[in-house]
Formats: structure tokens, sequence, C-alpha cells
């Protein structure tokens, strides 16, 4: 078992926010975590990569628990995480930025994120915030996947990016976790983006999950769809 | 002519102490969003440290107290600082407030209050023209100037310098990217005491020595650093050179403290009207981050 949370419940501070999250992951699996504004998706996300507070439950890397609002103790076990907001290094150049990430590199063989967005590498010497958002997107991505982790968790993929931008990452997502084993947690709030790039699906209503399968069998399913609609 | 040589040569050495105050301002400022009101102080506690030492020769006494500002430095972090990270903008700013009036009452108790003095290490006088200049503002200019570009070549063109620059960036993309907050605060702020101290270090062969002397130098090391851009490190070097020059042709025409009080000023409205300065926002904005 590559990843593995139980009973998670986390927030900030002293609210609570999501609870009773379970779901395990093995290498190569891909998961969307889908749900409506609002209903936990980034607090769940923030908890277990140890940027929000963790009340209860455990999170595991090979089978070996981690301590909780620690983010490096999961970076050195190949977890990384690209924020919402994409938390590029503004003022860094983008090939500072990717440099950074191949020096916390987990594994050996990062792809070559250059190779994957073209863009980027004819931008190298630019800071980062410069960059339009779908450049900043690529850059998060491109920044994570130099790290060569074995699990990629990504929070909005395609807010606010152009469909040709999203089109791009999502293939480059699809590329590398159908050829390495990376494992990928990913929240957008598309769901048929989502569920293209993930075999599995898992829906979150008010910081809890109310249904979870195969996004072959959810996908077929029209209360699945209920769900997600803003009501 | 022979007093534009003079007034050169003082504007170089008091820019380059500034520089070294500011930019370590600037560097705590930067990673730990902190205005250190000590690190006046901090340059009055190296000046004792040289006089504590005095029977010591000048090079090695210098790179003692370089250590002792940085066992200082981490003391103060591990010991008081980090307990306030996220008790808000006012606490950090009132908990180094009272580190600075501790270590003013601290130096006043084992020293006294009575004026100290040292001898520079070098006393002689180097003629430019018919202008004569005492040759250790020169040569502690030099070195402060090769300190600052050593410290600038580690922070653009290393992997450490790049770390450190990640984490002023954003805090909490570097810890994802597997560096640590408390390591590199209390990295920075180790260093960046050190370098106060030394730079106190280094003008104390030439000023009178008193338990506060700091404030003199806090206020024109805090504005070089608030025009220069946030998060920026050369940005305060670049600063100090700034207060410094428009000081220095101010006192050329004026008296002191009429200069002083215009140069204040003219920083306060170049605050004010400057957009893309340190502002209140950006010192908080971590605050709410994390
Ligand atoms: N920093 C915070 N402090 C307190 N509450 C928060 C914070 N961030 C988000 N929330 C609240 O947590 C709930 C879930 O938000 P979030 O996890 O961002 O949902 P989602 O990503 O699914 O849109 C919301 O009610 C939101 O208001
Ligand atoms: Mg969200």
């Amino acid at each position: 078992m590559l990843f593995a949370a139980h009973d998670i419940a986390g927030g900030y501070g002293a609210i609570h926010i999501v609870r009773n999250i379970s779901f395990e992951l093995d290498a190569g699996d891909t998961l969307a975590l889908l749900g409506r504004n609002g209903m936990g998706k980034t607090t769940l996300l923030r908890t277990l990569v140890g940027l929000a507070d963790r009340f209860a439950g455990g999170v595991a890397v090979d089978g070996k628990p981690l301590p909780p609002r620690n983010p490096r103790a999961l970076a050195r076990l190949g977890v990384t995480f690209v924020p919402d907001d994409r938390g590029v290094f503004a003022r860094l150049t983008v090939a500072e930025n990717i440099r950074l990430a191949q020096l916390a590199a987990y594994g050996e063989t990062a792809p070559d994120v250059y190779a994957l967005f073209p863009d980027l590498k004819r931008r190298m010497l630019q800071p980062a915030g410069t960059l339009s958002g779908g450049q900043q997107q690529q850059l998060a991505i491109a920044r994570a996947l130099a790290t060569a982790p074995r699990l990629l968790i990504v929070d909005e993929l395609s807010q606010g990016l152009q469909p040709s931008v999203v089109e791009d990452l999502a293939r480059a997502l699809i590329e590398v976790t159908g050829q390495s084993g990376l494992a990928l947690i990913l929240v957008d709030q598309n769901p048929k983006l989502a569920m293209r790039i993930c075999d599995k699906v898992m829906v979150m209503q008010r910081g809890e999950v109310v249904a979870s399968g195969s996004s072959a069998m959810l996908g077929s399913d029209p209360r699945f769809f209920d769900l997600l609609i803003v009501s | 002519m022979s007093s534009w040589v003079q007034i050169l040569l003082d504007f170089i050495w008091a820019s380059s102490g500034l520089a070294l105050v500011a930019f370590s301002l600037g560097l705590i400022l930067g990673e730990l969003r902190i205005v250190n009101i000590a690190q006046g102080d901090l340059m009055m506690v190296g000046a004792y440290s040289m006089y504590a030492m005095r029977g010591l020769p000048f090079l090695i006494a210098l790179p003692l107290t370089f250590v002792v500002g940085f066992v200082l430095g981490l003391v103060l972090e591990r010991g008081v600082l980090r307990w306030v990270y996220d008790k808000g903008f006012m606490t950090t700013l009132l908990a180094t407030w009272g580190v600075g009036i501790i270590l003013q009452q601290g130096v006043a108790t084992v020293f006294t209050v009575s004026q100290k003095g040292i001898d520079p290490p070098l006393k002689g006088l180097i003629e430019i023209g018919d202008v004569v200049y005492p040759e250790y503002r020169i040569a502690a200019a030099a070195g402060i100037i090769a300190l600052l570009t050593i410290l600038l070549l580690v922070l653009y063109r290393t992997a450490l310098g790049l770390r450190l620059r990640a984490s002023i960036d954003n805090v909490e993309m570097a810890a994802v990217l597997g560096i640590s907050p408390q390591r590199m605060f209390a990295m920075v702020f180790a260093l960046a005491t050190a370098l106060a101290v030394l730079a106190g270090a280094l003008i104390a062969p030439t000023i009178a020595i008193n338990p506060t002397l700091g404030l003199s130098f806090l206020a024109p090391a805090f504005f070089a650093v608030l025009i220069s851009k946030p998060g920026s490190l050369g940005g305060p070097v670049l600063g100090a050179v700034a207060v410094e020059f428009t000081f220095t042709l101010l006192q050329a025409y004026l008296n002191i403290t009429v200069a002083e009080s215009i140069l204040f000023g003219l920083l306060a409205i170049f605050i004010v009207l400057k957009p893309q300065g340190i502002t209140w926002s950006w010192i908080t904005a971590r605050e709410e981050a994390s």
C-alpha cells in the first residue's frame, strides 16, 4: 500500500471541517476527488499533506504512519502537492523553481518536464510571477513532477484556465500516470475531466465522503451527477 | 575639490556600515516577516563585545564577536521569537522591542553606562590629494563590501541561497519541497544577528560606545529596507546607499539635525507614494496563510 488515510478529521485551528475520511492508494492508482464548492476538498488535501490541522485519524506511506502538520515528512517519502493557487515561487525564475524540485527529488527518474511543457523551456529565465495563469499551472505541475514523486496531489487543475491549456495539462497527467506508476489525487470542478484522468472517484459533501467507486461505474449513475450540481 | 573627496569617503564609510545592518534587517523581515527593533541594540552588543575583547588582536576578536552574535541569534530565535511567530505582527514587534531593552539593560549592568572606546587596529592615515583619511575606515568599508558581495553571491548562486529565497517567497510550498521553515528561520535569524553584531564591531573603533548607541542606526536601516521591494535581499543594500546619499547631500548644506529631519520627512513621503514598497498586507499575509 503506497498511501493510506484512515478516519481523518481535519480543519483549521479549532474548526473541524472534514471527518471520517478513509481511502487507500496503490502505485499507479488515480483518484478524482469531487464535490461542490466549500465541501471540504481543499481542506482534506491540505490535512493529508500536513498544511492543515489533523485532529484524528492517520496518514501512512508504505504503511509507515506520518506526523501531522509536516509536509517535509511526506516530501521525503515522495508525496508532493500542487495547491489551488499553484504556489509557484513568484520571484524565482522558472528554471529556479524546477531546480528546487530537482534538489528535493525523491526518485531517480523524474520525467523531462521541459519536454513535457516546451513553453517552460522557452521561459526558463523568466520570474514565475510574470507567467500567465496557464503557464503558472504548467510550472506548478512540472515542478511537482520534477521531484520524481510517487504520489502527486493536485488541487483545482483546470480552474480559470483556457480549454486548450487544460487539454495540455490533462494529456501530460495521463501520460505520466500511465507510464510510471505515479499515483494521483486530483480535485477539479469539472467531473468529466477529472474522471477522464482518474480511474476512481470520491465525492464529498459537507466534509464527508458520500459516494465512491470507479469512474466508469459512477459516471453512468445519474444520481452521482446530482451530488455535484449546484442547487 | 578636497571637500568632495572627503564627503565621498565619508559617504562610502557610512553607507557600507548601514548597508550591512539594512541587509540583515531585510533578511529577517523577508524570511520571518518580523521587524526586528533590536537590530540596533545587536550592533551595540557587537561594539561591547569588541570592547570586552580589546586585549585580543582585532582580527581574532572580530570573528569571535561574529560567533557570539550567531549564538545570541540562535538563543533569541529558539528562546523567544519562535513562540510569537503566530501571535501576530504587533506581538513580534513588542517581543523584539523587549529583547532590545534587555540587551541595553544587561550591557549597562555589566559595563555601566559610561562611554567606552576602543582603538582601531589600523591607526594610519591615507592621503588622497590634500585630504587625509583614516586607513581603518577604508579597510573596514572594503571588508564590508566584500562580505556583502559574498553574501549576495551565496544567496543568488548556491543551492542554499535558492532554498532560502524560495522559503522567503512561499514558506508553505518550500516546506512541500522539503525545506524546513523552522530550520530556515533559525538559520536566518542567527546569521542576521551575527551580521548586525559584526557591523557594530566594525563601527566600534570610530564611535563612542554606550548602551543606547543602536538607536541612531535603527531608523535609517529601517528606511533602507522600507524603500526596497518586499522580500528583496539586494534591495536594502541599495536602499542604504540611497538613504546615505541623500543624507550626505543634505548634510553638505545643512546642519545635522535639520538634515536628519528633512531626510526622515522625505523618506516618509517616498514610502507613502511608492506603491510597490513593503506594505502592511505583505508583512501580515503569511499570518493569514498559516
Ligand atoms: N482557513 C480557513 N479557516 C477556516 N475555515 C476555512 C478555511 N478555509 C476554508 N474554510 C472553510 O472550510 C470549508 C471547506 O472549504 P474548502 O476545503 O476550501 O472546500 P472546497 O475545496 O471543497 O471548495 C468551507 O466552509 C470554508 O469556508
Ligand atoms: Mg477548494
